[in-house]
């Protein structure tokens, strides 16, 4: 990976709030996109942009993968390595998959560390929802 | 799981689909009976987010993680913020944990607010983070009374002008 490799992250369709008054027209994402659920043990699944487009990443999760899936947040290797996080391009269980450690990350560092990776991907997105691909908008 | 050519076929063909699919939830979303209270104007986004919520059953996240939210308990969420919160304040997003809480968020210039809502105990965890500093200010307290919500809209109002 390069400093500027992306990292997409799947967004489930209830970590987008499409209900706040304000100028946004597609809702924004929540920072919980950016935490480890429990059966990640530590590990964010993202797909590498070295191997996937937005869209492709997208199709994939919700059709080889078949889950749910908004659309995919990005962030980059070097915005990671920023956050003192590793990320390991594991190509497993499928070439570009990649994982972002957070395995020795405190709770409180896990807070932190996911409200900047959910700011990184609101300024990346075209519409400041947080997504760079989303299957209601694009 | 490696890709294959005909996964791609596959795939063409089910966007699609898929984006059909979500058309029509939102319209059968806009067509779902409204049974909370209707709130005053500046909260009737919390209202309809709370009802969307309501609808969760478990397994929601991906057919294991996610527990429903407590219908019960959104209603006194929904009551409450009515009754309690500051009009004159940000209004925030909502989002369900995966173990079936409500997240409040405030995406400001200079700060990341989010307020964690125990519906069921009635408290909240927050966790505010000033992005120029990295300065971190979190707490938790209980959500029984008038003045809980005073304290919370106290703990608001620093930022209100963010």
């Amino acid at each position: 990976m390069v400093a500027e490799t992306l990292l997409y992250r799947q967004v489930h369709p209830s970590f987008v709030d499409n209900n706040k008054i304000s100028a946004q027209v597609f809702g924004q994402i929540t920072s919980s996109v950016f935490k480890p659920t429990p059966k990640d043990e530590g590990l964010l699944s993202v797909y590498n942009s070295q191997h996937f487009q937005p869209e492709m990443a997208h199709l994939h999760y919700t059709t080889i993968s078949k889950l749910d899936s908004r659309g995919v947040a990005a962030v980059s290797y070097e915005e990671c390595i920023e956050q003192t996080l590793e990320v390991v391009a594991d190509n497993n269980p499928f070439i570009g998959h990649a994982s972002i450690d957070f395995r020795d990350k405190s709770t409180n560092q896990k807070e932190k560390i996911a409200k900047r990776l959910k700011r990184y991907a609101i300024e990346r997105s075209p519409d400041e929802s947080g997504l760079l691909f989303d299957i209601e908008r694009d | 799981l490696h890709i294959q050519p005909n996964d791609f076929v596959e795939m063409e063909k089910s966007l699609t689909t898929r984006k059909n699919r979500y058309a029509n939830a939102s319209v059968k979303a806009e067509k779902s009976v409204i049974s909370f209270k209707s709130l005053s104007k500046p909260l009737n986004g919390v209202v309809k987010r709370l009802e969307d919520l309501a609808i969760l059953k478990d397994g929601w996240y991906d057919g294991i993680q996610g527990k429903s939210l407590n219908r019960k308990s959104l209603h006194w969420l929904a009551g409450a913020f009515d009754s309690h919160y500051d009009k004159t304040l940000p209004i925030p997003s909502l989002y369900p944990t995966l173990d079936g809480k409500v997240q409040a968020e405030w995406s400001l210039p200079l700060h990341e607010l989010s307020m964690t809502f125990d519906i069921e105990n009635k408290t909240i965890a927050y966790n505010f983070l000033q992005l120029d500093t990295d300065e971190t200010n979190e707490g938790s307290m209980s959500l029984n009374s008038v003045s809980d919500w005073q304290m919370v809209n106290s703990l608001l109002k620093k930022y209100k002008n963010d």
